[in-house]
């Protein structure tokens, strides 16, 4: 389950959000080995191939589209399309210049100036240029849409995205054929316009444009015009030309790179190979070739004993991290990830949870620290209580978050403080349904020791987990407390949707404010992030949401998921990274001994 | 009989169409298809990627009718797509393939094994043998897979490969296995005691000495054959086909078997050029070679028996070829084993990714890759194997005309190989086709354990992402070969029993 959804949230991590922590964005305490900077960068790289365990196999070489964005693609395409920013250890956007610079020229209006290198260009020769950028305003903004319309009477977007956050707020672009230097202007403020244009976002244009039967010229021509008849064939290409039946790896033509790796080989169901791109005019990667392996987790540790795997990134479960522990020459880490787990309550109208000091009770009798004891410690014995919603344990702003956000009240379970508040309001023995996707064995203990606590205090808690919770009863509102986990990253305003008050309480009208949670305080201080571009002025806003959260109980937050990594002992340079880009992020430094 | 099969035909399509409706909307309706899209957070995005989806799965469409959108599709050939764009018959062939590769090796070792040991059991009814094996054909088969699987992995690939990096047997298990091997011929060999005796002495140090000899001489670290043991193995084939084709007591058939296993240690000492690095062309041919050879020296030499001395000459033939085969795979181990980082026995997949190496050197990898799969599924199937086989000859053997062929002073070894066996396997020819049928449809769990994406796992993963058109692509081959495999068994058992032939 969260594989999939760490998958489809990536783009969650990417295109939103605003760059709340960029200035803090050392990774002073990582207790894994540190990536190995390469001290001398060589002309080319070793002749080594690293074998990556992937659990999911490829599909396409353009993950933008929203059949295709998926953690499957993501983490071939970050070696093979730059971009103007990759993740770094900690999971925040690091400019990557090797590739091109973006840079805020003005503030108001907000305007970008976004110049590819001078050398970069496809590996076909092709330089990239304004096309590419024309390309990817026109791909994902949005703003191209056919006549045609689905049942529901939604029209069809010409080109197909994934998600159109920040894009669709630039006013259209334009260029020259040949411009490496784009300059973009906003229509509305967009703090996190950082998180824009990173790996895999720029296709090769050039290579849509001829499958469209136009030259280069004629594709900028028809975008200034938004001539969409003439763009037709090429958005149709675009869609489905670059997505591959497993083993049918496309002509090479049709795939360039633009990053250090360029795939080269596909065995199905078997195995990817991608191979140092010679064209790659920045510094080679370490090693010359990394197979992606794929292969279903329940057999990645055998394969990396056995050494048929040189990496695996697993779910971590207790009996995994046993079994790895006691192989000799395999390498451990564990760590956090962006995805945390939370109770909600469900505030819609008419609901018992609508009474703050109800929640309150609720929230008394929660065992945070018996759930993290129990089921998170026996994967990763550093893990901690989470005390906030927006950052993240392992951030170095989450000392300065939630001091004083009033968490220390719920610290300890509390069941004479709960009972209390049950007996004044005459509600002991009150049913309280909570609610989360089956299967899932660690939900179902975490509802196991919430409800030893809380009859105690004198909740009756049932547990209410259906495999159909996140089709229906939580869009729905049918339960009285859900549980379950978001998948962030390292920006705050992918939450705004959270926390912001919905449209309205009706089915599947929430966003993902599931609960109705309403506080106009929160929106305005959102309202203000969202278009706040000064990073360390977003600071003290998301305090201030972070401390009307605690003040209003809406969600309570367990735990931040663990990430497990195991590599062999004669490979090197393997970094953990919290961020949806997974471990994959630092490939070109993956090096043997 | 044409009515007969068209007949078949007919209902089985009914059949399968009707199956293929309750396959569809079962897993339709098996859970919720945009349950990888819960949990984005980005509202806008999670919409429009649920939009995409529902209107490439057509989930407006209630379930009952969407099937017939998918069997519109069907019949024009088109199987349609899975919920990630990808074509189903581009997932489909690969599938196929890796489960041909997978299964076909494991069933005919484990039909050619297990008819054999049963026959074996079946003629040593109730002895030492017979019992042993009975015991290890039930234990094998109440086995889990999954739970054998893992095991062959941690044992066979892992702790052997462990074992290579200083391959030397320890003298305890030397004298084991050498207990075990003298136990095993005495049992298979029978006679009376004092025979017993010796067959157990002579097998029992043969085994442990030549055991003591290879790993004493590091043969494990760069094994190989050599031209005396492969005489010596020739010869053995020499005899041992003249031992089931016609017996020793004429002459001319023995010479033919043994000039031809001479003919094949002479090629043997000049094979280099030709076998240094050949393909699977080549070797097919020389194969062809070798039995034409077999062949054309059992005429010349063959007298009055030319028609068995020609069938024992070409299996010696081929048996030898196996034989220079296995040793010029073995001479490339040592090449092999660096390539792989000295671990030549793999637990997951066909192959090594990007292998680059000689003939040899690529068929040690296919070999490596495919020996525990093959071992898990083996060792299943072989059981259920010889307990029909037993069962069978055990029947025959017990029949009036075995009695009659007996009384007309026919020999044991005519008996058995003429009259008795083609008998016998009459029922276990119906076992092969239903093995074969069911077969295709995928080894689900042992290609999850060892990493193969084959129909099985292209099933699984199917009903997993509750993803139709996988699943009937799956359904649609897996069934059609159970039913076709099915009629094929049915002609067969009319075509081999008279008794039953349908009018």
């Amino acid at each position: 389950m969260r594989t999939k959804r760490r998958g489809a949230a990536f783009l969650a991590a990417t295109a939103a959000g605003a760059l709340v922590l960029a200035a803090c964005g050392d990774d002073a305490d990582d207790s894994a080995d540190d990536p190995v900077e390469d001290e001398e960068a060589a002309d080319a790289p070793e002749d080594v191939e690293i074998v990556y365990a992937a659990e999911q196999e490829f599909a396409s070489y353009n993950n933008n589209t929203a059949d295709q964005n998926s953690f499957r693609n993501t983490h071939v395409v970050n070696g093979v399309l730059g971009g103007f920013w990759q993740y770094g250890p900690d999971g925040l956007a690091e400019p990557n210049e090797d590739f091109g610079t973006m840079e805020l020229v003005s503030e108001d209006p907000q305007v970008v100036e976004y110049s590819f290198h001078e050398e970069a260009a496809w590996s076909d020769g092709t330089p990239l240029d304004c096309d590419d950028m024309l390309l990817y305003w026109a791909a994902q903004s949005g703003t191209y849409v056919t006549d045609e319309e689905d049942e529901e009477g939604n029209p069809v977007p010409l080109f197909s995205t994934a998600g159109t956050t920040g894009v669709e707020d630039w006013v259209k672009p334009d260029c020259e054929p040949g411009d490496k230097t784009i300059t973009v202007e906003y229509e509305t403020p967009y703090a996190s316009w950082e998180a824009l244009g990173g790996y895999g976002a720029f296709m090769p244009a050039h290579i849509v444009a001829e499958q469209g039967d136009l030259s280069e010229e004629e594709f900028i021509q028809a975008i200034r015009d938004d001539d969409m008849d003439t763009l037709a064939d090429a958005a149709e290409f675009y869609n489905t030309g670059w997505t591959m039946d497993p083993g049918d790896l496309l002509d090479e033509e049709l795939i360039p790179s633009s990053g250090p790796y360029k795939l080269t080989n596909w065995e199905a169901g078997e195995s990817l190979t991608m191979e140092y791109n010679e064209e790659y005019w920045g510094d080679p990667p370490r090693s010359s070739t990394i197979v992606f392996r794929f292969l279903s987790q329940e057999q990645q540790a055998q394969a990396l004993d056995n050494r048929e795997v040189d990496i695996m990134d697993p779910q971590p479960n207790p009996d995994l991290v046993n079994q790895l522990d006691a192989m000799s020459g395999v390498e451990l880490h564990t760590g956090e990830s962006f995805t945390y787990e939370h109770v909600d309550f469900n505030m819609r109208p008419g609901h018992m949870f609508e009474d703050r000091e109800l929640r309150e009770a609720f929230a008394k009798c929660v065992p945070r620290e018996l759930i993290v004891d129990n089921l998170i410690r026996p994967q990763n014995p550093d893990a901690e209580v989470l005390n906030a919603r927006l950052t993240y344990s392992f951030q170095d702003d989450y000392d300065f978050q939630i001091e004083g956000s009033g968490y220390e009240d719920y610290m300890e379970v509390d069941i004479e403080g709960a009972r209390e508040i049950l007996e004044d309001k005459d509600m002991v023995g009150q049913e309280v349904r909570i609610g989360y996707q089956e299967p899932n064995p660690t939900r179902t203990n975490q509802v196991e020791l919430i409800r030893d606590s809380c009859e105690e205090a004198g909740w009756e808690v049932e547990d209410f987990g259906t495999d159909e919770f996140f089709g229906r009863h939580l869009p729905e509102g049918n339960y009285d407390v859900a549980l379950f986990g978001w998948i962030g990253s390292a920006y705050v305003s992918g939450t705004a949707s959270t926390f912001m008050t919905p449209e309205s309480c009706g089915f599947g009208t929430t966003g993902n404010n599931f609960g109705c949670y309403s506080n106009e305080e929160v929106d305005a201080l959102y309202n203000e992030l969202l278009t706040e571009l000064d990073l360390e002025a977003q600071r003290p806003i998301v305090k201030e949401i972070e401390a009307l959260l605690w003040e209003d109980l809406y969600t309570i937050p367990l735990f931040t998921h663990p990430d497990l990594l195991a590599w062999a002992e004669d490979v090197e340079g393997v970094g953990p990274n919290p961020s949806q880009g997974g471990i994959t992020w630092n490939k070109h430094e993956w090096g043997r001994l | 009989m044409a009515v007969f099969i068209v007949r078949r035909l007919i209902i089985s399509v009914f059949t399968l169409l009707a199956a293929s409706y309750l396959v569809y909307v079962g897993t339709a309706l098996s859970g919720d298809p945009l349950q990888d899209l819960y949990g984005i957070q980005d509202e806008g995005d999670a919409q429009t990627q649920m939009d995409a989806r529902r209107r490439a799965m057509n989930l407006d469409v209630p379930v009952f009718l969407r099937y017939f959108l998918w069997l519109g599709d069907l019949l024009q050939g088109d199987l349609g797509q899975n919920k990630f764009g990808q074509s189903v018959s581009g997932i489909l062939g690969p599938a196929i393939w890796a489960t041909l590769q997978l299964v076909i090796a494991a069933t005919v070792l484990a039909i050619i094994l297990g008819v054999m040991i049963g026959i074996i059991s079946a003629l040593r009814q109730y002895s030492g043998f017979d019992y042993t094996l009975t015991f290890a054909a039930f234990l094998f088969y109440s086995l889990p897979v999954f739970w054998v699987a893992v095991m062959l992995k941690q044992f066979g690939a892992i702790e052997f490969n462990d074992w290579l990096r200083e391959p030397r047997i320890p003298l305890p298990i030397i004298v084991l296995v050498a207990l075990l091997a003298g136990l095993a011929w005495m049992a298979i060999i029978g006679g009376n005691r004092e025979r017993r005796v010796s067959t157990f002495a002579i097998a029992a140090v043969a085994t442990g000495g030549l055991l003591w000899a290879l790993s004493e001489t590091g043969w494990f670290e760069d094994p190989g054959l050599g031209f005396v043991a492969i005489v010596v193995l020739a010869l053995s084939a020499a005899l041992g086909s003249t031992l089931l084709i016609i017996g020793f007591r004429y002459r001319p058939p023995v010479i033919a078997t043994l000039s031809t296993a001479a003919v094949g240690c002479v090629f043997y000492l000049f094979s280099e050029p030709v076998l240094e690095d050949p393909s699977w062309p080549v070797i097919l041919l020389l194969a062809v070679i070798a039995v034409g050879v077999g062949l054309g020296i059992g005429y010349v030499v063959g007298g009055l028996q030319r028609r068995q001395a020609m069938a024992a000459s070409a299996l010696t033939a081929f048996l030898t070829g196996g034989v220079i085969f296995v040793d010029y795979m073995l001479q490339a181990y040592s090449g092999y084993y660096d390539i792989v980082r000295g671990r030549p026995v793999s637990t997951i997949g066909a192959a090594t990714p990007n292998f680059e190496g000689s003939f040899w050197e690529s068929s040690l990898d296919t070999a490596g890759h495919l020996i525990l799969p093959t071992l898990a599924l083996l060792l299943i199937s072989f059981a259920v194997y010889t307990r029909y086989t037993r069962a069978s000859m055990l029947e025959v053997m017990n029949q009036d005309y075995v009695r009659t062929a007996r009384s007309k002073g026919l020999t044991e070894r005519t008996v058995v190989t003429k009259h008795a066996f083609r008998n016998a396997l009459i029922p276990v020819t119906t076992l092969m086709a239903f093995d074969f049928g069911a077969v295709i449809g995928g080894a689900v769990i042992t290609e999850g354990v060892f990493g193969w994406k084959g129909m099985g796992q292209m099933f699984i993963d199917g009903l997993r992402e509750v993803d139709p058109p996988p699943v009937m692509a799956f359904f649609l081959v897996a069934g059609g070969s159970v039913v076709v495999f099915n009629m094929l068994a049915d002609i067969a058992y009319g075509y081999l029993d008279p008794r039953i032939r349908v009018s």
